[in-house]
C-alpha cells in the first residue's frame, strides 16, 4: 500500500472516537498557570501567552487518526464543537488568559451591553472579533516557521538594543509560540512512529509513515510537495485555533495556494490526480468528521475554503485544484467547510457550470462572491489593489484580506431601532442614558417635509454609529491585554516589521465592521413615511407614531395600507429603486471611515447572521411590520415585500453601489430544487445575473418544501438534509422547530 | 396607437413554461371551459374582482364604495362578496388595503409588457430562456401576441406560446413568424369526451396542431386528470394522435392534476369540480407510454 486513500467511514469513526471524549479535563493545567501567575504578578500578557504556548507544547496530547493523513489535533481541552468565539470564554487552555479578565468584560456585558441587548439595539456578546480569523498560511509555506522565527529574532535583537521591554516580551512570546508549534509538530512525528509499532492496517501504516516522515520538517520548513502544503494548511489553522483563544475560520484561497505544488508534483511524477483528489477529500472531510453535526450548532463550524477569483496580478484562478475541491464537496455532500467561490467576468463557463452542479445538488454550502464589486470596495476603502485581489471570506461570508485583521461579525446593530430613534427620540435618549451614553437625537418626527425628516433621521443614525464606534473602540483598547496573539502576529504580514501584535494594529490593514441588520425593513419604513405621511397624507405623523407605539392595535387598515400599498425595496418601481439607491449610499457614508484603535477604519457591511431573528421583537415599523415579525436579512428586501422572485431580486441589485460596502452585502438567494440541464443553466444564469447586476455576495439555499415538511415530521429518516440557516449550513434535523419553520417559510416566496 | 391586451399576471423566473429561465405573460380570456382548470380566473375575458376572505380584515371600506350591492356586511365583522352583482368597476379593490378584494386583469400595452420582460434579458440569454405567452388562451389576443413577439424577436429574445389551439388558424398564423416554440395542450383524444369536459370538441385543435407542426417545434402538455383521462387506454389514444407529428415534438410534459383551481374559483364564486390526483406510479407509467413519441417526457 503506497497511496493515500479516503475511507470516509473509517475516518469519521476514528474522529468520533477521539472527539466524543472532549472536552478533556485540563483543570490541572489551569492550576499550574494560576500558580505561575501568583508567582509572577508582574508578568505581561505576552509573557502569559508564552506560558500557554509552552505548556501546550509540553503537556497537551497530540491526537492522530490514522485514516487521515494529516496531523493537526492538539487536545488543549477545547469542546468538540468549538470555534472559540464567544463570551464567557469556552473551555480550553488557550482561553485561560481571557478568563483572567472576566471582571472587565463582565462590567461591559452586565451594564452597557445588557442595556442595549434588552432594548434590542445590539446583538452579540463580544467586544471584538474572536471568530473569523485567517492565519496566513502562505507566509508559512514561503518561509517555514524557522524563517519566520529568524525574522522575529532579528527584530528581537533590535528591540533589545533599544531596551524596549514591552517589545522584547512581544518578540520573545512570538518566538516561544513558533518554537512551541514546531515542537508540537515533532511530537506528531513521535506519535506516528509510536502508532506504527502497533498498527497493522497497511493503509493506516502508509498514512502514519507519511506523517512520521513529514512532521519533523513541515511546517518548520517551507513545503515542497502538494501533500506537505496541505499538511501546512491543516496544521497551521488548527494550531491557531488551539493556542490563540480565538477562532480561525478561514482555511485560505486554496486553489490558488495549492496549484503550484500540484503542478510541480505532477511534473515530477510524484502525484497523480486520483491521489490529489484523495488528499483533498481527506482534508475537506476533517471539519464534518471533527464536529458533532447532529447537535444544534449556533453559528455552525465557521470553516471556509475560498476558490476562484484571481491572483495578486489580477489573473483569473481556475485550475484542477478548484475542480477537485468542488468535486469533493459535491461527491461527499459535506456540510462543511463552506465553499466561497469568487467569480470574475473572465472565468470559463466550465467553472460556473461546476459551481451550478454543486449548487443544484442542494448541499447548500456555496456562496458566490463578485470579485469586481468586492475588490473595488476594498480599493475604495484605501487598500492596495494587489492586496485587495487576494481577499478571502469567512466564517459566514465576511470578506477580509490575508494581510488584514478585519474585526467583523462580532456585533450586530438593529437598524430598525436605529431609525425608531427618529420617531421616538425622547424614549431612546433615556435608553442610551441608562447605558451611560449621553446622546441627543433630533426630533425628526416634527419635520414639516420628508427631506428634513430624512436628513434628521440620517443624522440620528450617524449619532448612534458614532456612539457605538466610541464604545467599541474603548473596549478594543483592552484587547492586547486580554488576549494578545503573538503566534498569529508571526504569520500576519507586517506585524513583525511593525513591532506590533495583531491586537495592537500590527497588520497591514486593520478594519472593523458592525453587522447592520434590517436594511430592507428600514428602507421600506422610510419610504412608507415619505409616501403615507408626506406625499399622500394618508396618515399624520402623530397618528403613525401612535399606531406604531401600540403595535398597530386598532390601526389594522393603516397597517395594511403601509404593508400592501406602498412599494418596497426590491420592487421594480422606479421611485423605490431610486430611493433605495439613495438610502444605501447614505447609510454606507455614515459608517465608513470611523477610525478604530488599531490604525484602521470601520467599514460598512450588510451582514446579519441570525440577528434578523434575534431582533424580531423590535418595535413595530412603518412598513407595516408588527412586533414579532422578522427584520429583513442582509441586503435582501423585507419578507413583507411580496412578489419578489429570483429574477426581480437580481434586478434589484443593480441600483446599489456595493463598492460602498467593503464589509460585504449578502444576498440570500433561496431557489427551488430543479432537475437535469435546467438546474445547471438556472444556477449559471443566476450567478452570471448576480455578477452582471453588480451584487456583492450571494448565499444559495436550495430547498424543496415538500421534502423539508417530510423531514420535520420524520426526522429519523431525513438526517442528511443540509440547509443554509443564515451564514452557515446545518443539518435540518438538528435545528429547533422555530428555525425549521423559518426555513420552510422561505419556500413560500 | 400601441397594441393592448388584457393581462392578469406577469410571472418572472418561470421555470416550467418552456426552456431556460422565462417570463410568462398570462393573458385573460379562454375559449375552453376545462372542468379542472387551475387558473379559472383566466377564463373570463373581462376584468374581474376576486375576493380572498383570508385576507379580509372586516374594515367595511368596500361596502362603503360599492354602488352595485356586491359587497354586503357578513357575520363576525367580515363581509360577503356577491360576484354575480359585481360590475367589475374595481372601486372596492382601490380601497381594500388588505388586498382581500383584488382586481384580476389589467390592460397593458405591448410597450409596457416589453419594458417589464426585458429587464430579465440577461437571464434569458444565459439560460436559453425567453418569454412565454400563456393564458387563458393567448391567441384570443393574437394581434397583441404577434406584435409583442415581433418586438421581442427584434431584441433577440425567443418567444414561446402556450396555447390550447382552440382558435381559428388565422390567429395561429399571426404569431407564427415571431414565435420560436409552441407549448400545446392536448387534453384527450376523443372528441365527444373533449367536448364534455372542456366545452369544445377537439377537431379544430387537432387540425391546428398538425398544421402547426409543419412550421414550429412543439412542447406537448397533457394535463392528467383523475377520472377523466388517467387511463392507459386514454394515454395510448393520445400517443396515437401525436405520432404523426412526433418529428416536431421536442418535449412532452405530463401535468399532474392539482386542486389549486378550486380555491381560486371560490374567490369569484365559481364552483370548480374536484378530481382525483393521479398517483406517482400512474404518472411514471404514462411517462413510459409517451417515450415512443418523444425521448424527453417530464412529469410536472
Amino acid at each position: 500500500m503506497s497511496r493515500f486513500v479516503f475511507d470516509r467511514e473509517k475516518m469519521f469513526g476514528q474522529f468520533r472516537k477521539v472527539f466524543e471524549t472532549y472536552p478533556t479535563d485540563i483543570s490541572g493545567l489551569y492550576q499550574k498557570l494560576d500558580i505561575m501567575q501568583a508567582e509572577n504578578p508582574q508578568a505581561s500578557a505576552f509573557q502569559k501567552k508564552a506560558w500557554i504556548y509552552r505548556m501546550a507544547a509540553r503537556d497537551c496530547k497530540v491526537r492522530l487518526m490514522p485514516a487521515c493523513p494529516f496531523y493537526m489535533e492538539l487536545d488543549t481541552g477545547r469542546d468538540r464543537n468549538s470555534i472559540t468565539s464567544t463570551w464567557p470564554p469556552e473551555p480550553g487552555l488557550a482561553t485561560w488568559l481571557m478568563a483572567q479578565n472576566k471582571q472587565l468584560l463582565h462590567d461591559y456585558n452586565e451594564t452597557w451591553l445588557a442595556n442595549y441587548d434588552k432594548a434590542l439595539m445590539i446583538g452579540g456578546v463580544m467586544f471584538a472579533d474572536f471568530a473569523h480569523h485567517y492565519a496566513d498560511v502562505e507566509r508559512v509555506l514561503e518561509f517555514g516557521l524557522e524563517g519566520l522565527k529568524a525574522q522575529a529574532l532579528s527584530k528581537l535583537a533590535e528591540v533589545q538594543e533599544r531596551k524596549e521591554q514591552g517589545r522584547i516580551a512581544f518578540y520573545e512570546s512570538m518566538i516561544c509560540g513558533l518554537d512551541s508549534v514546531m515542537q508540537i509538530a515533532e511530537r506528531f512525528a513521535d506519535e506516528a512512529e509510536r502508532l506504527l509499532k502497533v498498527t497493522e492496517d497497511p493503509q493506516e501504516r502508509y498514512h502514519l509513515e507519511q506523517i512520521a516522515a513529514t512532521a519533523r520538517r513541515i511546517p518548520r520548513q517551507p513545503a515542497q510537495t502538494f501533500y506537505e502544503a496541505l499538511c501546512t494548511v491543516c496544521f497551521i489553522r488548527e494550531m491557531h485555533n488551539a493556542l490563540e483563544g480565538i477562532g480561525f475560520a478561514v482555511y485560505g484561497h486554496l486553489d490558488r495556494i495549492l496549484w503550484p505544488y500540484y503542478q510541480k508534483d505532477i511534473a515530477a511524477g510524484r502525484l497523480d490526480r486520483e491521489q490529489a483528489q484523495a488528499l483533498i477529500d481527506c482534508f475537506m472531510a476533517i471539519t464534518d468528521a471533527r464536529w458533532d453535526l447532529n447537535r444544534e450548532l449556533p453559528g455552525g463550524t465557521n470553516a471556509t475554503v475560498i476558490i476562484g477569483g484571481c491572483d495578486a496580478e489580477g489573473k483569473s484562478v481556475y485550475n484542477t485544484v478548484t475542480e477537485m475541491l468542488i468535486i469533493s464537496m459535491e461527491k461527499h455532500r459535506f456540510a462543511n467547510p463552506k465553499l466561497q467561490a469568487r467569480i470574475r467576468d473572465d472565468h470559463p463557463s466550465e467553472y460556473l457550470e461546476k459551481l451550478a452542479d454543486l449548487a443544484k445538488s442542494g448541499t447548500n454550502v456555496l456562496s458566490v462572491f463578485n470579485d469586481k464589486a468586492i475588490i473595488a470596495s476594498q480599493i475604495k476603502a484605501g487598500k492596495r489593489e494587489a492586496d485587495a485581489r487576494l481577499y478571502l471570506a469567512g466564517g459566514c461570508q465576511e470578506p477580509t484580506l490575508s494581510c488584514e485583521l478585519n474585526s467583523r461579525a462580532y456585533v450586530y446593530l438593529n437598524m430598525a431601532h436605529m431609525m425608531d430613534v427618529s420617531l421616538f427620540p425622547e424614549k431612546w435618549e433615556q435608553i442610551f442614558a441608562a447605558a451611560g451614553d449621553m446622546v441627543h437625537f433630533m426630533p425628526a418626527y416634527r419635520a414639516e417635509s420628508f427631506e428634513v425628516f430624512y436628513r434628521r433621521a440620517m443624522y440620528n443614525f450617524g449619532v448612534q454609529i458614532q456612539n457605538f464606534v466610541h464604545k467599541y473602540n474603548q473596549l478594543a483598547l483592552q484587547w492586547p491585554e486580554t488576549n494578545p496573539c503573538p503566534l498569529y502576529s508571526a504569520v500576519m504580514a507586517d506585524c513583525i516589521q511593525n513591532e506590533l501584535d495583531v491586537t495592537e494594529g500590527g497588520a497591514r490593514y486593520n478594519s472593523d465592521s458592525f453587522g447592520m441588520t434590517g436594511l430592507g425593513t428600514v428602507i421600506d419604513s422610510l419610504f412608507a413615511i415619505k409616501k403615507a405621511v408626506y406625499d399622500l397624507k394618508i396618515v399624520t405623523m402623530q397618528e403613525l407614531r401612535t399606531a406604531l407605539a401600540c403595535d398597530f392595535e386598532g390601526y389594522e387598515p393603516l397597517r395594511q395600507y403601509l404593508r400592501n400599498r406602498i412599494a418596497k425595496m426590491g420592487h421594480p418601481d422606479p421611485e423605490i429603486r431610486e430611493f433605495t439607491q439613495q438610502c444605501m449610499a447614505d447609510i454606507a457614508r455614515h459608517i465608513n471611515g470611523y477610525p478604530n484603535t488599531r490604525g484602521g477604519y470601520f467599514e460598512s457591511s450588510l451582514f446579519t447572521f441570525y440577528s434578523f431573528e434575534w431582533f424580531r421583537n423590535s418595535n413595530a415599523s412603518a412598513n407595516g411590520r408588527k412586533r414579532g415579525e422578522y427584520l429583513s436579512r442582509g441586503g435582501n428586501p423585507s419578507e413583507h415585500a411580496g412578489g419578489i422572485d429570483a429574477a426581480t431580486l437580481l434586478y434589484a441589485q443593480n441600483v446599489v453601489d456595493y463598492t460602498d460596502y467593503p464589509g460585504g452585502g449578502v444576498l440570500y438567494m433561496d431557489l427551488p430544487v430543479t432537475k437535469g440541464q435546467l438546474g445547471r443553466d438556472l444556477f449559471v444564469s443566476v450567478i452570471r445575473g448576480f455578477v452582471q447586476n453588480g451584487g456583492s455576495i450571494m448565499d444559495f439555499n436550495v430547498i424543496d418544501r415538500a421534502q423539508l415538511r417530510k423531514a420535520q415530521e420524520d426526522p429519523d429518516n431525513h438526517r442528511n438534509i443540509v440547509v443554509r440557516v443564515c451564514g452557515y449550513s446545518a443539518l435540518f434535523h438538528s435545528l429547533d422547530k422555530e428555525k425549521q419553520d423559518e426555513i420552510i417559510a422561505r419556500t413560500q416566496r | 396607437m400601441s397594441m393592448e391586451a388584457l393581462i392578469y399576471n406577469i410571472q418572472h423566473f418561470s421555470l416550467h413554461d418552456g426552456p431556460g429561465i422565462r417570463t410568462t405573460v398570462f393573458l385573460k380570456g379562454c375559449s375552453l371551459r376545462c372542468a379542472w382548470c387551475h387558473n379559472p380566473e383566466s377564463i373570463d375575458n373581462r376584468i374581474q374582482m376576486l375576493y380572498d376572505e383570508k385576507k379580509c380584515i372586516g374594515c367595511g371600506a368596500c361596502i362603503q364604495v360599492c354602488s352595485n350591492g356586491a359587497q354586503l356586511a357578513g357575520p363576525e365583522g367580515l363581509h360577503l362578496f356577491c360576484a354575480d352583482q359585481c360590475m367589475h368597476c374595481t372601486e372596492c379593490a382601490q380601497v381594500c388595503y388588505a388586498g382581500a378584494m383584488e382586481q384580476c386583469g389589467y390592460i397593458k400595452s405591448a410597450e409596457q409588457v416589453l419594458e417589464e420582460v426585458l429587464r430579465d434579458k440577461t437571464l434569458y440569454q444565459t439560460s436559453g430562456g425567453g418569454v412565454t405567452f400563456s393564458g387563458g388562451e393567448p391567441l384570443l389576443q393574437a394581434d397583441f401576441v404577434a406584435e409583442a413577439a415581433k418586438q421581442l424577436q427584434a431584441e433577440g429574445i425567443p418567444t414561446a406560446i402556450d396555447t390550447a389551439l382552440n382558435v381559428p388558424w388565422d390567429s395561429v398564423e399571426k404569431a407564427l413568424p415571431y414565435a420560436e416554440l409552441f407549448l400545446v395542450d392536448v387534453k384527450m383524444a376523443d372528441c365527444q369526451k373533449h367536448k364534455k369536459y372542456t366545452g369544445a370538441g377537439n377537431d379544430r385543435i387537432l387540425q391546428n396542431l398538425y398544421r402547426l407542426a409543419e412550421y414550429k417545434p412543439l412542447y406537448i402538455r397533457i394535463p392528467v386528470i383523475g377520472g377523466v383521462n388517467d387511463t392507459e387506454e386514454e394515454m395510448a389514444n393520445i400517443v396515437k394522435l401525436l405520432l404523426p407529428v412526433r418529428a416536431s415534438i421536442k418535449q412532452i410534459n405530463l401535468l399532474t392534476y392539482h386542486d389549486f383551481g378550486i380555491e381560486k374559483g371560490r374567490r369569484f364564486a365559481k364552483e370548480m369540480q374536484r378530481f382525483a390526483v393521479p398517483t406517482d406510479a400512474q404518472m411514471q407509467s404514462f411517462s413510459k407510454q409517451f417515450q415512443s413519441v418523444c425521448e424527453s417526457v417530464l412529469i410536472d
